[in-house]
């Protein structure tokens, strides 16, 4: 088991990892809450609240904001413990992970795109939103075939894995106006 | 007035559209609202929308809504919108919405076999800007919509038409108050 004092114990004992990457190969995904040790995540929530975010707008694509992922946050990312985890869990040898920091508030989106192609890998999201409820929207849905396989609203500090392959889609829900000034805020990638 | 309807149809931003206040006789409007709000709406939920939204009205066994249906599907109806809008059409289809608080169209074009022009019959009372549930059309560039170039609120009893094409790029804002916008609408199609 690769060092990873910066990830929550129950994940690294061998009855918890057992668990995990049993629940992934029967679903195809994995929700991991509570992830980071709680010092990590608070550490990580305050470089990103410092973030500065760009508007992105394509109407017929995407409406949201994006930001340079904090570096601190790209080393775990990018750590070959980190790579390893993953494939334990997943049995997927990766590379490198492409990694996005977004944002989504009210009146933004991202809708289906069939000319962007998924690919065989690893589709994982890290939440960072406080008190996000699905009744604002805002959350990623995941199809394949053109069913939703997963919802993806989960409480902060939640690693969400899923396996991906050519069939699988995914967009993030129109966040409407009951969301009022809060802010769904995630990284995403692919590995 | 044919010639003025099909020059302001021809000639409106950021694409061919017209919007016609008090299109139906008023009594004829508020009968079609009675009969919509009889219809059983079902929610529709995409990446693209949250709407409620009646099956095909085409057969619908309401007379309201039969006579409607048949009058939009008639020659002389046809002949109008070959007037109107330039196309030659000979189909129409009908189908009802409701858009609450919350609910919206996302930006999309409209395009699918055979549309030729799309219409709307608004049925909303008492809408202010506030309430949002605006039809807005957008600008295109390199036929991918970039800006909002036109705010159409819902108001009573308009008839909105607008040309599918590659440019007819149009979303509903959100709906932003408990209000329920009614609308009628569909396509016409060659």
């Amino acid at each position: 088991m690769p060092e990873l004092d910066w990830v929550n114990s129950v994940y690294l004992s061998e009855a918890g990892l057992d668990a995990v990457h049993n629940a992934f190969q029967k679903h195809g995904y994995v929700q991991l809450q509570k992830f980071f040790t709680p010092e990590v995540f608070a550490k990580l929530q305050s470089f990103i609240r410092k973030s500065s975010w760009k508007q992105y707008c394509l109407p017929d694509v995407v409406k949201c904001s994006f930001a340079q992922c904090p570096k601190k946050v790209w080393k775990l990312l990018f750590s070959s413990e980190f790579r390893v985890f993953i494939e334990i869990i997943t049995g997927f040898k990766s590379k490198k992970p492409s990694i996005s920091l977004c944002r989504f508030s009210h009146g933004d989106y991202s809708l289906l795109n069939d000319k962007v192609a998924s690919k065989k890998g690893i589709l994982f999201e890290i939440e960072f939103s406080e008190s996000w409820n699905e009744s604002y929207g805002g959350f990623t849905s995941v199809l394949s075939k053109g069913a939703e396989i997963v919802r993806i609203c989960p409480p902060q500090n939640t690693l969400t894995i899923i396996q991906s392959d050519k069939k699988m889609q995914s967009f993030v829900k129109y966040v409407n106006h009951k969301a009022g000034t809060k802010k769904r805020v995630f990284i995403r990638g692919m590995l | 007035m044919r010639l003025s309807l099909f020059h302001e149809f021809t000639h409106s931003h950021p694409f061919p559209h017209i919007v016609l206040n008090n299109f139906l006789v008023t009594k004829r409007a508020n009968s079609l609202l009675t009969a919509l709000k009889s219809q059983v709406l079902s929610r529709k939920s995409s990446d693209l929308f949250d709407f409620l939204q009646t099956s095909d009205l085409s057969a619908s066994k309401n007379p309201v809504l039969k006579q409607f249906f048949k009058k939009l599907n008639s020659p002389e109806m046809f002949f109008w919108i070959k007037q109107t809008t330039g196309q030659s059409v000979r189909k129409a289809s009908l189908a009802g919405f409701c858009y609450e608080s919350g609910d919206y169209l996302l930006p999309h074009d409209d395009r699918l076999e055979g549309r030729k022009i799309a219409w709307i019959l608004n049925l909303s009372k008492g809408f202010t800007s506030k309430d949002g549930g605006c039809l807005e059309l957008f600008a295109t560039k390199n036929k991918k919509p970039t800006l909002i170039m036109k705010k159409i609120p819902p108001t009573y009893n308009t008839l909105t038409l607008f040309k599918v094409s590659p440019t007819s790029f149009h979303q509903v804002s959100e709906l932003r108050s408990n209000k329920k916008r009614y609308s009628l609408g569909g396509w016409f199609y060659a």
